[in-house]
């Protein structure tokens, strides 16, 4: 429709005319011939100190998220704190709006505008939105330390006088900026090099090299972490829920018991007990032993052995129980018991023969057999093996949050 | 009713209720109307998709951009088209990244403002509280298309824009304490809105 | 399926490590703190039968 309106500037030192690619949408501009930059509507214009070249370059096109942008303008930008700077690069396509690549240590994001920030309502320190909640990485003043190209807005004037508030809940980040005259906000993403690179046709090599984690970076490694509790509760479940059915149903039987004395040996080195029957396929037996000690030892050697097979089983077992008055208090050590724990032991008849060291003080002792006795160590085992992924998983997440948020003041890491 | 372009005879068939300009889509003259800048009726190319003769559907009710009032701030930009929307009139006020649909027509604003700026809270009624996001001053004001009553022809205001997080905005043209209008309505974003018989970029192949 | 990305194999580890829990409970086989037994040698076999036998 009708005869379009050329759009040209002429630049406030050299008076070289430029067309702007953005035509009536630039509203500030370098001057391709001189570098100066400068307003297209008001007499505002700047001479940059150093120049940087951009990684990408200005007028080039290329794939976003499947969109096609053009580099309108670049400008390093030094946050007025720490000053640590940082890249931006201006992209366009006006079917789709404008873009933003922002590029820190060889660290990338990709932000478009937002104006559903939650910021617009009112001030939050954790602004939800559907991608997530968000944590207040960042609150600054920026300057601009050089640009090139063109852009829709005084970059120079409008950053100077906007206070920056950084949220991010990795991959993604929430922009706001607040001035008197505007607000304005843009949601990101972060994008690898090599999305970028690919997206521009470069050689991965010419963007910046990457500098450890990006702050919005997510984790090589990551898992749905509401699916590991789930699991791991669940599994901890079943693991009581087991051990709770195999202690209803484990039979843990006294088998045999018998009182042993000294005199009784009549000079041979052991007693051998009466045949007991062990039943059940394989099951675990515990050998109790009692004697009568009084800061004194009990020793012995004991050998489980199957009457029909000869199968053996050799063990010792050793206890010792002292006690006495110190200072007006009494005390006590060890126990007049002991006992031994033999795993998985087949069905059948069996014997002992006890080969017993006595003291000078204890002459005798009392020897109890148990069948399948219920036992809770491989449980707490496997709890502790079950917690072991999960514990370690969210170790290296700790450690990683951690070095994200390192350089933020809002961190609330140690 | 059907009137002529005084400098290429072009012939234009007055379509609104109450039509206070007729810019000549050809020459870039007034053919009804009076009083602006033969600048002011140069419309830049802002890479808008929109155009003169795109059609909508807003709430249920179909509508026809007939004009553009385009407002300049000195770091953003309003277009206000004015679009038959039945047998009224309705202002669509375009941004970059959002898009306003004000039914009702220009009225006097009912309060005052005291050192207005963005990020503060203006106390639209009892109820309804609005968030300032935009406040500029509009430094060049363009014409085209055929056009409802605009209250500030020459463009000497302050534009201020605030809006809620139900979707009620408000613009507000504010040229002093005595001269303060508004066009109240809904704001949603670009890419929500379906339009017809837009422009297309076809350089900027997007798949 | 997207959201057991990364916790497949763990899942795997967890019903294997069930299974052989439940297995060892079942033949009361204790991991840790188990007594440790050893098989006889020679002469203590021959020390244990002779006795029993007489």
């Amino acid at each position: 429709m009708g005869n379009e309106v050329v759009i040209q500037h002429s630049c406030p030192k050299c008076k070289h005319v430029t067309t702007p690619k953005g035509k009536a949408l630039t509203l500030s501009l370098t001057c391709e011939k001189c570098g100066v930059y400068y307003c297209v509507h008001t007499n505002a214009n700047d001479q940059f100190l150093t120049k940087f070249i951009p990684a990408l370059a200005i007028r080039s096109r290329g794939k976003i998220k499947g969109v096609l942008y053009e580099v309108m303008g670049f400008a390093v930008k030094r946050e007025k704190k720490y000053e640590y700077q940082w890249r931006e690069y201006f992209l366009f396509n006006p079917n789709v709006g404008i873009a933003f690549l922002s590029e820190y240590d060889g660290n990338w994001n990709f932000l478009k505008p937002y104006s559903k920030h939650p910021l617009f309502v009112s001030y939050t320190a954790t602004p939800t939105i559907e991608k997530g909640k968000f944590q207040l990485y960042a609150k600054y003043h920026a300057e601009v330390l050089y640009a090139s190209g063109e852009f829709f807005t005084d970059i120079i004037g409008s950053n100077e006088s906007s206070t920056h508030y950084e949220h991010i809940c990795p991959p993604y980040i929430l922009n706001f900026e607040e001035s008197n005259s505007q607000l304005g906000a843009y949601l990101g993403e972060y994008i690898s090099p090599a999305l970028v690179a690919t997206g521009f046709n470069l050689d991965k090599k010419n963007l910046p090299p990457k500098k450890g984690l990006g702050y919005t970076q997510p984790h090589s490694f990551s898992v749905d972490e509401s699916l590991l509790l789930t699991i791991s509760v669940v599994t901890l479940l079943a693991a009581f829920f087991l051990q709770w059915i195999l202690n209803e149903t484990a039979i843990n039987k006294k088998v045999f018991e018998s009182h042993f004395v000294q005199a009784d040996l009549n000079g041979q080195k052991m007693f051998t007990t009466s045949s007991f029957q062990l039943e059940g396929d394989q099951k675990n037996v515990v050998i109790k032993v009692k004697a009568p000690l009084s800061n004194d030892w009990f020793f012995a050697e004991y050998s489980l052995i199957n009457d029909a097979t000869d199968q053996e089983y050799i063990f010792t077992n050793e206890f010792e129980y002292y006690n006495g008055t110190e200072e007006g208090e009494a005390w006590s050590e060890g126990s007049n018991m002991g006992d031994a724990f033999l795993s998985s032991i087949p069905k059948g008849k069996y014997h002992i023969n006890i080969y017993p060291e006595f003291s000078t003080s204890n002459h005798e002792f009392t020897i109890s057999i148990f069948r399948d006795t219920p036992f809770y160590s491989n449980f707490f085992v496997l709890c502790f093996l079950l917690c072991l992924f999960p514990a370690a998983f969210y170790g290296y997440r700790y450690y990683r949050e951690q070095k994200r948020w390192e350089d933020s003041e809002y961190s609330t890491y140690e | 009713m059907q009137i002529y372009c005084p400098i290429c005879g072009r012939g234009y068939a007055q379509k609104l209720k109450d039509t206070w300009l007729v810019v000549c889509d050809t020459c870039h003259h007034l053919v009804k109307g009076s009083g602006l800048e033969p600048d002011q009726l140069m419309m830049p190319d802002d890479w808008s998709n929109i155009q003169v003769g795109t059609t909508g559907l807003y709430k249920s009710q179909n509508f026809t951009i007939m004009g553009r009032i385009r407002l300049q701030m000195k770091n953003d930009f309003r277009n206000l088209w004015c679009a038959q929307y039945g047998q009224e009139i309705m202002w669509i006020g375009q941004s970059l990244e959002s898009i306003g649909f004000f039914k009702p027509p220009f009225a006097p604003y009912p309060h005052n403002f005291d050192q207005i700026r963005a990020g503060v809270n203006i106390e639209f009624s009892e109820q309804i509280k609005l968030k300032c996001e935009l406040v500029e001053k509009c430094i060049e004001i363009r014409y085209e298309g055929e056009l409802s009553p605009f209250p500030f022809p020459m463009g000497n205001f302050n534009l201020i824009q605030a809006s809620n997080a139900a979707g009620n905005t408000v613009l507000v043209f504010h040229q002093n304490e005595n001269s303060i209008q508004f066009l109240w309505g809904e704001v949603m974003l670009v890419y929500g809105v379906t339009f017809n018989n837009t422009k297309t970029w076809s350089q900027w192949e997007t798949k | 399926m997207d959201r057991l990305r990364g916790l497949k194999w763990y899942l795997v580890l967890v019903i294997l490590g069930l299974s052989f829990y439940s297995y060892s409970q079942i033949i009361g086989w204790r991991w840790i703190w188990s007594t440790k037994t050893e098989p006889p040698s020679k002469e203590e076999q021959l020390r244990n039968r002779n006795y029993y036998h007489k």
